[in-house]
């Protein structure tokens, strides 16, 4: 009788050490690639924007402060999704090139070609042209944008956890700009008229820009983060994957779509909210994979006295972690509170650096001695409040 | 693979939609629209079979021109863009921003107003030129992504326009 181990093999993904500490890896070919679709899409990209903004340069000023706001709001939610961990800026910032380069610019060919070749297919006077076409080129050149990062080891791309912050950021990349030239479209059809520049925002960005493209992306993206880093069987590693595009495509193509077109506030609002509905989904599992993995890894991997799996359960939940500071400022006072925090920082720190990089990192290493300096830093205050006695082992 | 894939959207997809056969119309070849008007198409824009006798209608990815014969004029070019403008404002199917209606003349020196609107997936812009005591109109619908690509021909359209005769009322 076959065990059930026998019928779908795990195997773990070959993972490569990262040499670098974030995705800018001069020895990776993918990253030379994605140097070379960037270059690409911004020469697609730079003239569009430079010429609506040598038209009307206090509606471009203007529209780029309105969005520049908007992308660093939405850029701080999707920062505070980060359970555990703080992604690295560098990365970050090559998410946000791609989005809006790499996409924005191959966009700018491939867009309007699709739309005439769905055209063909559909009728030119079909009202779904856009529902298809739009998303059959933005949300692969998007995920593709994921993908691309987690060929480089320095990105670390870990979990779908990762997968889907990286796609969110990528899809606001893409968002922006897109959003910037329609705003800028309006804007010169309107002689540079201010009041154009901020309808146009409130139509993008506030009735049909929560649930847009970086939502999309965030699906798809923790596709991807599945797809490199489960020991599930390849053929289950290529459906999940598949399954997240396809269905950050049908959700793109509904909300684009003249389903229910009724009343654009209702329409928006009754097709956001299941894409809403599916991202807090993924997100929930998502967490709860992430979760798994940090508490397998203070359990097997790290020391029990750098991180226990008690020091686990206290790290595991953001609101465990504030309780926890507040317990420590009870009885250590604001200084305790601080230290509480660093240590709970480091801890989480070591841990990541335990999953991304291993163990025996120079990283790991790294975050060791810091882990232990948070550590005596908490303890001298536990003795100085006369909480603990001095350690004899510590003299 | 990341690079295959980037130039199967850089390069396949915009040949394939040359493939495609969308008959379009010669560049600088002026079509008649009705008995008594003339258009100019630009590059990239083919002849739908929908078109009439009522109304000439061009295609490019994705997007339609609507041009309708020369007509007596019905009322003042500023009222009726005005109208235009607030139908497109009030509009409870969708969302329109709608710009400030402006002026233009078009290559013959025939004066006209134009008004355009975004919407959340659609770009439009409607044009009104008149002549001798004759209008015609002019309506683009195209989706926002592929704005940038097509308005620049389709005003091109809207400037080439020249009426042959004045129309009688």
């Amino acid at each position: 009788m076959s065990t059930p181990a026998s019928r779908s093999p795990r195997v773990r993904p070959v993972r490569v050490s990262p040499r670098t500490y974030s995705f800018i890896d001069l020895r990776s070919g993918v990253f030379w690639v994605i140097v070379l679709l960037a270059t690409y899409g911004a020469s697609q990209v730079i003239p569009l924007l430079a010429s609506t903004l040598v038209k009307h340069p206090d509606a471009g000023m203007l529209a780029a402060i309105l969005w520049g706001l908007y992308a660093l709001a939405f850029a701080l939610i999707v920062y505070r999704l980060e359970l555990f961990e703080r992604r690295s800026p560098v990365n970050i910032l090559g998410a946000v090139v791609w989005g809006a380069t790499v996409c924005g610019g191959i966009g700018v060919v491939a867009a309007p070609a699709m739309h005439g070749i769905v055209a063909a297919w559909l009728g030119e006077q079909s009202q779904w042209i856009s529902a298809v076409s739009a998303p059959l080129v933005e949300e692969p050149l998007k995920m593709l944008g994921v993908i691309a990062l987690a060929l480089i080891p320095g990105a670390r791309i870990r979990s779908a956890a990762d997968g889907l912050f990286y796609g969110a950021i990528i899809g606001l990349g893409f968002m922006i700009v897109e959003n910037y030239l329609y705003t800028m479209q309006a804007a010169t059809a309107a002689n540079g008229n201010y009041t154009t520049v901020f309808d146009v925002v409130i139509l993008r960005g506030v009735i049909s820009g929560l649930w847009s493209h970086a939502t999309l992306t965030a699906i798809a993206g923790a596709g991807v983060g599945y797809f490199f880093n489960s020991t599930r069987p390849r053929r289950q590693r290529w459906g999940v994957m598949l399954t997240a595009l396809a269905l950050a495509m049908v959700l793109h193509a509904f909300f684009d779509s003249p389903l229910l077109d009724t009343n654009v506030y209702a329409a928006t609002i009754a097709k956001g909210v299941p894409v809403l509905v599916m991202l807090l989904a993924i997100l929930q599992v998502v967490h709860t994979r992430e979760r798994e993995i940090l508490a397998n890894l203070a359990r097997h991997t790290v020391p029990d006295d750098l991180v226990s799996p008690l020091d686990f359960a206290l790290l595991s939940d953001r609101g465990i972690r504030r309780s926890v500071q507040a317990s420590a400022r009870k009885s250590l006072g604001l200084p305790g509170a601080l230290a509480m925090r660093q240590l709970q920082h480091r801890q989480l720190a070591l841990l990541s650096a335990a999953h991304e990089d291993g163990m025996d990192s120079e990283r790991s290493d790294d975050a060791v001695a810091l882990l232990l300096s948070a550590q005596a830093t908490l303890a001298q205050l536990r003795v100085e409040a006369g909480v603990d006695r001095p350690d004899p082992a510590a003299r | 693979m990341v690079l295959l894939s980037a130039l199967f959207f850089i390069l396949v997809i915009p040949a394939l939609d040359d493939l495609i056969e969308h008959t379009e119309l010669e560049v600088g070849t002026p079509l008649a629209v009705g008995e008594n008007l003339l258009m100019t198409p630009a590059q990239g824009w083919a002849l739908s079979p929908d078109s009439t006798q009522a109304q000439t209608i061009l295609t490019n990815s994705g997007t339609q021109i609507v041009v309708t014969p020369a007509q007596p004029l019905s009322q003042p070019v500023a009222d009726q863009i005005q109208d235009a403008s607030d139908a497109l404002a009030n509009d409870p199917d969708k969302s329109w921003v709608v710009t400030e209606p402006t002026t233009f003349t078009t290559l013959a020196g025939d004066p006209g107003a134009t008004v355009t609107a975004q919407s959340k997936e659609t770009s439009t812009q409607s044009w009104i030129v008149t002549h001798d005591g004759s209008q015609a109109t002019v309506v683009l619908v195209a989706p926002v992504a592929v704005w940038d690509a097509v308005s620049e021909g389709a005003t091109d359209i809207v400037e080439s326009l020249q009426f042959a005769q004045t129309v009688e009322p």
